[in-house]
């Protein structure tokens, strides 16, 4: 496998390549499919307690694909300096650079990075008892989150970590820790997690077709007191002609080429 | 490699310290309408294989061939493919003993696919859901997704490591038709190259409460003979979970960390001198 790091332009290059794929052959699938039994185009309250559907990241959000929010977040001084420095080729885009960049050494992508970055579809699975499923698209991630449990006090960190939820009312809310935080990123921008990271999610649908999530985030080791961010997402029930969510391989295009 | 069985410890010592609610819990058991006007058959759960009689090493059927075969015969292959196959076992005396490292695509972190990703030995789960079945594998989270929901193989689609499976029952049975693989991976262990006309008819159904058997039948007119095929079973593990696997973490974390770490060691100096 290549040592170097992979160039930038051709991560970028590789993604516009199977974006122009990918729309190409949709609509030649989606004139070839046959159409989808489809429901009026009347707005539709939200199914309770049913969050399953395809789900993009929604456009014009401040922050864009790249933090949970533009808020600046209460950094520990030296976390605060990677942050700054990580940062600090684009500073008014909140985009990092390459070369402090996990992700661009092909090292997974841990959750919650892998959620916004580069704005890749997710899919949650129709509800099922004692579990909700969650399959990212972005390197092929899965995520299960355990209902109305206990996480185990022990657990070897990972980079999904281990989540577990409940019901409040229709909102779901998951709590995740036992995440691998050395040596990742907690967003493109570059910010900082460790393993004491506890992320809470809140799950809501306020309408058939959105989904917002708001995040807190409290991790002792790199932020002075926890802090929040929210985004929001739409439903892609008519992506045409993906299957919800297609095949993406981490570093594929260096792996594929035979490098050792 | 090295780290391989270490971090399986860590992860079944892990799998251990869960709290027993978490151990007891069941596979989970879809609700559907239509399961309530005409019983789909369940085949969800986690499934752990190939397994068989003949003694270790996931050794499987009559003959106790290993669970990199599907065959005890070799595959019937096009002249091409089996100058192919004779390179990648060069050396390899044992017919159950995997082709050699520096030719085998898995060997080198790309993902084993369709239908390889069944005989590396690790678990699976089975989740279904309306219109779908969707099976995660344990090893490098892969994910595939089986459409029944009565569409067909759409046509012009793009190739990937998992392909495009859509499905139907027959009776107790998911028959399970595949295309659409790229050319990039083994068909197995031992090293059957296949082409990106592969196509992959499975049989999918419980043998009884504890196994599940796959009838597999590949059909390659560019790379085999012969459509062959081989069946494979699966036992239930009711009390696992699959658990996280990344191909090629050890291979990340020993040579892209380090440079990364050097990277950050560099930055932490710049920051703070």
């Amino acid at each position: 496998m290549a040592k170097e790091a992979i160039p930038m332009y051709r991560r970028n290059l590789s993604s516009i390549l199977v974006m122009a794929i990918a729309l190409a052959f949709g609509m030649q699938l989606r004139a070839q499919s046959p159409a989808p039994a489809k429901a009026a185009d009347a707005p539709r309250s939200a199914p309770k307690r049913d969050l399953s559907g395809v789900w993009l990241l929604a456009r014009g959000q401040p922050g864009d694909n790249d933090v949970f929010t533009t808020e600046p977040a209460p950094m520990k001084p030296w976390a605060d300096e990677i942050f700054r420095y990580n940062l600090r080729p684009y500073d008014d885009e909140l985009r990092a650079r390459d070369e402090t960049n996990p992700q661009i050494r092909c090292i997974p992508y841990t959750f919650p990075r892998v959620v916004i970055a580069g704005a890749r579809p997710f899919e949650i699975l129709p509800p099922f008892p004692g579990r909700v499923v969650i399959l990212y698209e972005r390197d092929h991630w899965v995520r299960q989150i355990w209902m109305d449990q206990q996480p185990p006090a022990d657990y070897p960190p990972s980079f999904m970590g281990y989540s577990t939820g409940r019901w409040d009312g229709d909102t779901l809310v998951v709590d995740t820790i036992h995440l691998r935080g050395k040596n990742n990123w907690l967003d493109s921008a570059g910010h900082l997690l460790s393993d004491a990271m506890h992320i809470t999610e809140r799950y809501l649908r306020p309408a058939q077709d959105t989904l917002v999530i708001n995040y807190r985030f409290e991790d002792p080791k790199v932020y002075t007191k926890a802090w929040t961010g929210q985004r929001a997402f739409k439903l892609q029930s008519t992506r045409p002609g993906v299957p919800g969510i297609m095949e993406d391989v981490m570093c594929e295009d260096p792996l594929g080429k035979g490098g050792q | 490699m090295r780290n391989r069985f270490l971090r399986f410890l860590i992860a079944a010592t892990g799998m251990l310290l869960l709290p027993p609610g978490i151990v007891a819990q069941r596979p989970a058991q879809p609700r559907t309408a239509a399961q309530t006007a005409a019983p789909t058959p369940d085949i969800s759960g986690v499934w752990n294989g190939p397994i068989g009689g003949g003694g270790g090493g996931g050794r499987t059927g009559e003959g106790g061939i290993g669970r990199r075969r599907w065959t005890e015969a070799d595959p019937p292959l096009q002249p091409w493919a089996a100058a192919i196959f004779k390179a990648n076992r060069e050396g390899v005396d044992d017919p159950n003993e995997q082709g050699l490292d520096s030719l085998d695509p898995n060997n080198n972190c790309i993902p084993p696919g369709m239908p390889r990703i069944f005989a590396v030995g690790r678990p699976f789960e089975i989740v279904q859901s309306p219109g779908r079945v969707h099976m995660l594998f344990e090893w490098d989270h892969t994910v595939r997704r089986i459409f029944t929901d009565g569409r067909k193989h759409p046509e012009g689609y793009f190739l990937t490591f998992m392909g495009w499976s859509i499905g139907s029952w027959d009776r107790d049975t998911l028959v399970v038709d595949t295309v659409g693989m790229n050319e990039k991976t083994w068909l197995d262990g031992l090293g059957t190259p296949h082409s990106d006309e592969l196509r992959v008819i499975e049989r999918i159904r419980r043998l009884d409460r504890e196994k599940l058997e796959i009838d597999f039948r590949f059909e390659d007119p560019k790379a085999f003979t012969r459509p062959w095929g081989a069946k494979k079973a699966y036992e239930l593990k009711p009390d696992w979970e699959v658990l996280e696997h990344v191909n090629c973490e050890d291979h990340l974390m020993e040579e892209h960390l380090p440079e990364h770490l050097k990277n950050l060691k560099d930055l932490l100096r710049r920051v703070n001198p």
